[in-house]
């Protein structure tokens, strides 16, 4: 019950598990090639970095959803180390009060996937069907005496069940491959965001 | 084809029926309970005691969802998971020191979990939460939060959906608590 698979299969559409089921109907992810490419690397501090509480929050259809933050809260946090824009990322608060919040919203872009799914999985993969989960990533900087600044970026993933091809042009990936890499590249955008509105 | 069916039919009958047991994910910090703690000024507190209510602990530690029995995360039990719950909100808000004169203590009188529902789950907790300063109680109310969210005919869908919903529904409970003017007042 805790696998990584059933943790992923949580956050994102009850359907891919409903399709998982049948065990022979197959799905490919496809991550949105929309987002722009931002590397840890790129994202270093133009002044002396200062240290940073991060508070992380998964939702789905805006509700907390528990087990999506306890899978995805580490790669955000290792995203946000990964940086150099911080001199330390922790959950508890720092000298300063310089807090980061970032929330990251799964909302089903395909309103009647359920539906979907579910015509996907009863005939067994034979009418096949694509379902899309869009992401929205709003990271809050806030530093004590000052106006918070706001990032948001919106990301796409691209399940196909069944006899569907993926968009043409983008790799397919497993579920549990494609998810950490869809956080990871809202957090980079995200933070790429607000590094310029804070000066950061 | 008809051999597929069955088969699959024979693995969601397993599911609904299986009498498993699954452990419950911990707390997750709420950043809307964070930001309303960060709004209470320079206030500190320890969590003192939190307990079940004694007329119906031994039902209260018990949840289940379809046939899954779901485990506490905690060894503590529920309890330990509302006090580990305002701990987590109090600690991310810089709030919680544990020797602060001031405790906030709660003793749970509700604790029911209903993913039976093929549209949709209940979860309902509530709580007797108290402030106190040594002998001097400073704060005493009776909160409960209700949360719904949207269920499944599929077992394990509706599981999983009831095993992170439970969180929310604690968040809920801790929130009303945070968000309580007179709880402010008693901290200050």
């Amino acid at each position: 019950m805790q696998s990584t698979l059933a943790v992923l299969r949580s956050i994102t559409l009850p359907v891919a598990l409903t399709a998982s089921l049948s065990g022979c109907i197959s799905m490919n992810s496809y991550i949105d090639p929309a987002l722009p490419t931002v590397r840890a690397e790129d994202l270093r501090a133009s002044k002396t970095p200062q240290p940073v509480q991060v508070l992380f929050e998964f939702r789905t259809k805006g509700a907390p959803n528990a087990r999506g933050t306890e899978f995805a809260k580490p790669i955000v946090l290792d995203t946000v180390r990964s940086t150099a824009l911080f001199s330390n990322v922790t959950e508890a608060p720092v000298a300063g009060g310089r807090t980061l919040t970032l929330v990251i919203d799964n909302i089903p872009v395909t309103e009647d996937a359920a539906s979907k799914g579910f015509a996907t999985g009863l005939t067994l993969g034979l009418a096949g069907n694509t379902v899309t989960d869009g992401y929205v990533c709003t990271a809050t900087y806030t530093t004590p005496g000052a106006a918070p600044k706001k990032s948001q970026v919106k990301h796409a993933l691209h399940t196909t069940m069944g006899n569907t091809e993926g968009p043409k042009g983008v790799t397919p990936m497993k579920m549990d491959e494609a998810l950490p890499i869809v956080v990871k590249q809202l957090t980079l955008n995200a933070l790429q965001g607000v590094r310029k509105d804070a000066g950061l | 084809m008809s051999t597929r069916l069955c088969l699959t039919g024979a693995l969601l009958a397993c599911l609904l029926a299986s009498g498993c047991a699954t452990k419950a994910p911990g707390y997750q910090t709420s950043i809307e309970n964070v930001q309303t703690l960060a709004g209470l000024g320079p206030v500190r507190a320890a969590v003192g005691t939190v307990k079940l209510d004694e007329k119906n602990a031994e039902s209260m530690s018990r949840l289940s969802a379809r046939a899954m029995t779901i485990e506490p995360p905690y060894a503590g039990g529920y309890a330990e998971y509302l006090a580990q719950a305002l701990r987590a909100d109090l600690g991310a808000a810089g709030k919680l020191d544990p020797t602060a004169p001031k405790s906030i203590n709660a003793v749970m009188t509700a604790n029911n979990l209903d993913a039976s529902g093929i549209n949709v789950g209940v979860a309902e907790v509530a709580a007797r939460f108290s402030v106190t300063d040594g002998r001097r109680v400073l704060y005493e109310r009776q909160l409960a939060a209700k949360h719904e969210w949207e269920s499944s005919f599929l077992g394990s869908i509706a599981v999983m959906n009831a095993l992170h919903n439970y969180n929310v529904t604690v968040q809920k409970l801790v929130g009303q608590l945070f968000a309580d003017p007179a709880f402010a007042k008693a901290l200050q």
